[in-house]
C-alpha cells in the first residue's frame, strides 16, 4: 500500500507517460479519446455501449491488468445480486443478499486500504507480531466499490430496478471518464442515459471540450504549479517559517481543489462529448460562507452519498440534536478513512465534522436569539465575513490532510510561531535549485491563473452568461487553450485523488 | 454543416495566432538572464550551456568528413581527446552533449553522420541516459544549434509541450538565435578542439552519503538506442557502444546499476554491436582520475582513451586511414 504523500511527489518516471498510464493529462490520453469517441458514433446506436465498455476496461487495464479482475468481481456481485433481488420477495433473504454486496465490496476495500493500517495499528496497540502486507491500491477501487454499494442498497429499498443488461451495467461500473476519481454516480442518473446513448451533437460537443479544457487548466496550470511549492514545504518544514507553511497550505487548498475538480470537469466534459451527462462534483467550494455550506459544494458526489447510505439510515435529522450532532460526527469521520488509511485522515475528518455541528449550532443559536435586523441589512458583509472564515477552517484542515502523519503535523503546527512574513517572499522564491527569477515567474502566474479560474468558475455559473457575445468567448476559450499550452507544467504527475 | 465547420476552422485559426503572438511576446520581455519564454517552457539555459555545445555545434557544422564521430552525454565530450586519436592519424568530432540519451542521439545522427560521413561512430552510454526522457539534451542542442526538422521531431519525441513551443518559436526565429549568441567560459574546464572539453581539475574527496541515485530503464531510449544503431549503418559507418569507468563512491549511491547493465548487453545482443564497459573491466583511481563524482580527469581520459584505442585496434575498428 503505497502511502497517499508519497505518491502525489510530482516525480520524472521512466518513460514516456503513455507508457505507465492512460490519464487525463497525458499526451495519450489526447490519442485514445479521440479514437473512442469516432468508434462510438461510428457504431449503432444499440450497440455504443460495448465501444464504451471496451474502452472503460481498457483504460482501467492500462495501469494495471490484473486489477480489471476486481472490477470485474465487483460487477458480477452487483450484477447478480440485484437480479436476485428483484425476484427476491421475503426481507429476511433479501437482508442476506445485500449483506453479500455488502461483504464482497468492503471487504474488497478493507483488504487493499486498511488492511496495513489497522494491521500497524493492532501490533502498536497489542505489541503482537501481527505480519504486514504491502499491496498496491488499485486505483478508483473507493469510488466504484462505492458506486456498486449504492446501487445495492437502492435496489434493496426498490427505489430502483435491478438492470437486466450485464453490458449495460458493467458500463454502469466501468465507464472510464468517472471510474477513477469519480463523480460517484447514483444509478437513476446514469443507467437510464446507456439504454439509448444520443448521437454526436456539436454543441454538447463543444460544450464537452471546453469542460475538459477547463478541467486541464485547472491540473497542469495551477494543481502542478502550486504542489511545486507545496511538495518543497511541506517535504521539509523544519527548513521554512511558520508563514511561510501557511502560504503553502493555502497553495495547496487550491491545489487540491483544482487537482480534485479538474480532474472532476474533464470527466463530466469527456462524458458529454460522448453523449452522457455525470452530476457536477463541486460548486465554487471556496465561495462557501459556512462549514455545511462547503459540504454542499465540495465532493458533492461523496457527500450526498454519505447523507443518503449513512447519516439518513442513522436517523438523518429526525433525531435530537446531539443524536444528530453523533451522526454528523460519525459521517465525517467514515469521510475522512474513506479518503485514506492513516491517522492524519481520521484526525481531518473528525475536524471537518466537529466544524460541521459547530456550524449547525451557530445556526441554530443564530435563529433563535439574534434580532432580525441581524440576519437581513448586513447579509453581504456578513457573507463575505463567513467566507473568508470559513475558508481559513478548510485551509487549516488541509494541512491535517497533506501532513504524511501525525508527527508531521506536530512539525508543521512547531514552525507556526516562527514567523517573520517579510521574509517569507524571500523564502518563496529560495526553495531549491531552481533561480529565484524562475520562481517569481511561476509564482505570478500560479496567482493569475487562480484569479482567471475564480473569474472563469463564477461566469460559468452564471445564468447570464450566454449574453456575453459568442466571438468574445471564443476569443476567451482560445486564448485559454493557449495559456494551457504555455505555461501547463509538464511533470508527468496522476491526480491525488487517485490515491483514494 | 459548413457553418459549424467554419466555427470550427476560426476557432484553429484563431488559437494558432493568439499562440504565435504570445510566443513572440513572451521571447521578447526579458526576465532577469532569461526570456519570459525560456521562463514559462523550462528551457532556462544559458548560450551554450553548461556543456560548450554552442562552440561544439559551430565546430560541427563547419566540418566536413572525419574518420570517428563521437555521440553521448558529457562523459563523451570530456571523456575522448580528439589529440589521442589525431597522433594516430585518425580525424574526429565529438557531438557529445550534456545528458543526451539515444532519443537525441538518434536526431544529431541523422543531421550529422550525412555531413561528417565517419567510418566510425562511438557511441557512449551513461546509464542514467537510459532512464530519461531526452529533456535536458534536447533544450540544450535547440538553444545552441542552428534550427532544423531534426530540432522538431526531437522536442515531439520529448512528448514536452514547453520544448515543442520553444523548437518552434527557435523555428520561427523568435528565440535563441545561436547565430549571435557568444559561448561563455566554464570554470574548470577548457573546450580544446573537435568538440572535446578537458577538465581542469580532480576531485579532492569521495563523496560519503547515505543518498541512493535509482538508476532505471526508459524502455523507450532502448529503443532509440536500436534505431540510432541502425541509422548508423546505413549511411556506411561501423558503430561500437562504450560506457567509461565510474568511482567506487558513484557505484555506492547508484542503485539498479545491474539492471541496467543487463538491459544493455540484451540490446547489444540483439543488434549485434559490440558493448565495451570499461566500468566493469578498467579500475581507476577514484580521486586521481576523475574530476567529479563521474567525469573523468586529464589523466583518467589518458588511460581510458589508452584502453579504447588499444581495444579498438585490436578489434579490428581502427583501420589505417588510406
Amino acid at each position: 500500500l503505497t502511502h497517499a504523500r508519497e505518491r502525489d511527489e510530482p516525480r520524472a518516471r521512466a518513460g514516456p507517460c503513455w507508457a505507465t498510464y492512460l490519464i487525463f493529462n497525458s499526451l495519450a490520453f489526447f490519442a485514445f479519446f479521440p479514437i473512442v469517441v469516432a468508434l462510438t458514433f461510428a457504431f449503432p446506436e444499440r450497440l455504443r455501449w460495448v465501444v464504451l465498455l471496451a474502452a472503460s476496461w481498457l483504460f482501467y487495464a492500462w495501469w494495471r491488468v490484473e486489477y480489471l479482475g476486481l472490477l470485474l468481481v465487483s460487477t458480477t456481485v452487483d450484477y447478480t445480486v440485484g437480479r436476485l433481488l428483484g425476484v427476491e420477495e421475503r426481507p429476511g433473504r433479501r437482508k442476506l443478499l445485500l449483506a453479500a454486496s455488502l461483504v464482497v465490496n468492503l471487504g474488497m476495500l478493507f483488504f487493499f486500504k486498511y488492511l496495513r493500517f489497522f494491521s500497524v495499528t493492532a501490533r502498536a496497540l497489542t505489541g503482537a507480531e501481527i505480519p504486514l502486507y504491502d499491496l498496491v491500491l488499485p486505483v478508483g477501487i473507493s469510488f466504484y466499490t462505492f458506486q456498486t454499494i449504492g446501487y445495492g442498497i437502492d435496489v434493496y429499498r426498490r427505489k430502483y430496478e435491478p438492470e437486466r443488461h450485464f453490458g449495460r451495467f458493467a458500463l454502469f461500473v466501468a465507464f472510464f471518464p468517472h471510474l477513477v476519481a469519480g463523480p460517484i454516480m447514483r444509478a437513476q442518473g446514469l443507467l437510464p442515459q446507456f439504454r439509448r446513448i444520443a448521437s454526436c451533437d456539436f454543441d454538447r460537443t463543444v460544450s464537452g471540450l471546453g469542460w475538459m479544457l477547463w478541467g486541464l487548466f485547472k491540473k497542469v496550470v495551477i494543481a502542478d504549479r502550486a504542489a511545486a511549492f507545496v511538495n518543497v514545504v511541506y517535504g521539509a518544514p523544519d527548513r521554512f517559517q511558520g508563514s511561510t507553511i501557511v502560504v503553502a497550505t493555502y497553495l495547496f487548498a487550491f491545489q487540491i481543489y483544482c487537482d480534485f475538480s479538474g480532474y472532476s470537469d474533464i470527466a463530466l466534459g469527456a462524458a458529454r462529448v460522448l453523449g452522457v451527462d455525470l452530476m457536477r462534483n463541486f460548486d465554487r467550494p471556496y465561495a462557501s460562507s459556512t462549514m455545511v455550506d462547503f459540504w454542499r459544494r465540495w465532493h458533492i458526489s461523496l457527500s450526498t452519498w454519505f447523507v443518503d447510505y449513512v447519516y439518513v439510515p442513522l436517523g438523518g435529522n429526525r433525531v435530537s440534536w446531539s443524536r444528530r450532532a453523533a451522526n454528523v460526527a460519525i459521517v465525517f469521520l467514515l469521510s475522512g478513512l474513506w479518503h485514506g488509511a492513516s491517522w492524519t485522515f481520521v484526525l481531518w475528518g473528525a475536524y471537518h465534522g466537529a466544524l460541521v455541528v459547530a456550524s449547525l449550532g451557530l445556526g441554530y443559536v443564530a435563529k433563535r436569539l439574534l434580532p432580525s435586523f441581524a440576519r437581513g441589512a448586513p447579509a453581504a458583509v456578513a457573507r463575505a465575513l463567513g467566507v473568508a472564515v470559513t475558508f481559513q477552517f478548510v485551509a487549516f484542515g488541509w494541512l491535517l490532510f497533506r501532513a504524511k502523519d501525525l508527527d508531521h503535523v506536530r512539525a508543521l503546527l512547531a514552525r507556526f510561531p516562527i514567523s517573520y512574513p517579510v521574509s517569507t517572499l524571500h523564502e518563496v522564491t529560495h526553495m531549491g535549485p531552481a533561480p529565484a527569477a524562475a520562481l517569481g515567474v511561476d509564482l505570478v502566474v500560479l496567482v493569475a491563473s487562480i484569479v482567471v479560474m475564480e473569474v472563469g468558475e463564477l461566469a460559468i455559473t452564471s445564468s447570464k452568461r450566454e449574453r456575453i457575445p459568442r466571438a468574445v468567448r471564443w476569443a476567451a476559450w482560445a486564448t485559454l487553450s493557449v495559456w494551457v499550452v504555455l505555461t501547463a507544467v509538464q511533470t508527468h504527475s496522476t491526480f491525488l485523488y487517485f490515491q483514494f | 454543416m459548413t457553418k459549424k465547420l467554419a466555427r470550427v476552422l476560426g476557432f484553429g485559426v484563431l488559437c494558432v495566432a493568439i499562440y504565435l503572438a504570445a510566443v513572440a511576446v513572451a521571447a521578447r520581455v526579458n526576465i532577469d538572464e532569461f526570456s519570459l519564454l525560456q521562463h514559462l517552457t523550462g528551457s532556462r539555459l544559458e548560450p551554450g550551456g553548461r556543456s560548450q555545445s554552442l562552440r561544439r555545434f559551430r565546430d560541427a557544422e563547419a566540418r566536413g568528413h572525419v574518420d570517428i564521430v563521437f555521440f553521448g552525454s558529457s562523459h563523451a565530450y570530456s571523456g575522448f581527446d580528439p589529440r589521442l586519436f589525431a597522433a594516430l592519424g585518425y580525424t574526429s568530432m565529438n557531438l557529445g552533449s550534456m545528458n543526451q540519451t539515444p532519443l537525441n542521439t538518434y536526431e544529431l545522427a541523422g543531421r550529422y553522420l550525412p555531413k561528417l560521413t565517419p567510418r566510425l561512430v562511438v557511441l557512449e552510454i551513461f546509464y542514467p541516459t537510459i532512464g530519461g526522457d531526452g529533456l535536458e539534451s534536447c533544450r540544450d542542442l535547440t538553444i545552441n544549434t542552428p534550427f532544423s526538422w531534426s530540432t522538431m521531431r526531437m522536442a515531439v519525441a520529448t512528448w514536452n509541450i514547453g520544448a515543442m513551443t520553444f523548437a518552434v518559436a527557435k523555428g520561427l526565429g523568435l528565440a535563441a538565435d545561436d547565430a549571435k549568441a557568444t559561448q561563455r567560459e566554464i570554470p574548470g574546464e577548457v573546450y580544446v578542439s573537435d568538440g572535446h572539453c578537458q577538465a581542469l581539475t580532480r576531485r579532492r574527496a569521495l563523496v560519503i552519503s547515505d543518498e541512493r541515485v535509482p538508476l532505471e530503464i526508459n524502455p523507450e531510449q532502448l529503443r532509440y538506442l536500436e534505431r540510432t544503431t541502425a541509422r548508423v549503418r546505413e549511411t556506411g559507418a561501423r558503430i561500437v557502444w562504450v560506457t567509461h569507468p565510474l568511482p567506487v563512491d558513484y557505484k555506492r549511491v547508484a542503485t539498479g546499476r545491474a539492471e541496467v547493465e543487463a538491459a544493455l548487453e540484451a540490446a547489444a545482443r540483439r543488434v549485434s554491436v559490440d558493448y565495451w564497459n570499461y566500468d566493469a573491466t578498467l579500475a581507476l583511481d577514484p580521486l586521481e582520475d576523475f574530476a567529479d563524482l563521474h567525469h573523468l580527469s586529464a589523466s583518467g581520459v589518458a588511460k581510458f582513451d589508452g584502453a579504447f584505442i588499444t581495444q579498438l585496434t585490436r578489434a579490428g575498428y581502427l583501420v589505417p586511414p588510406p
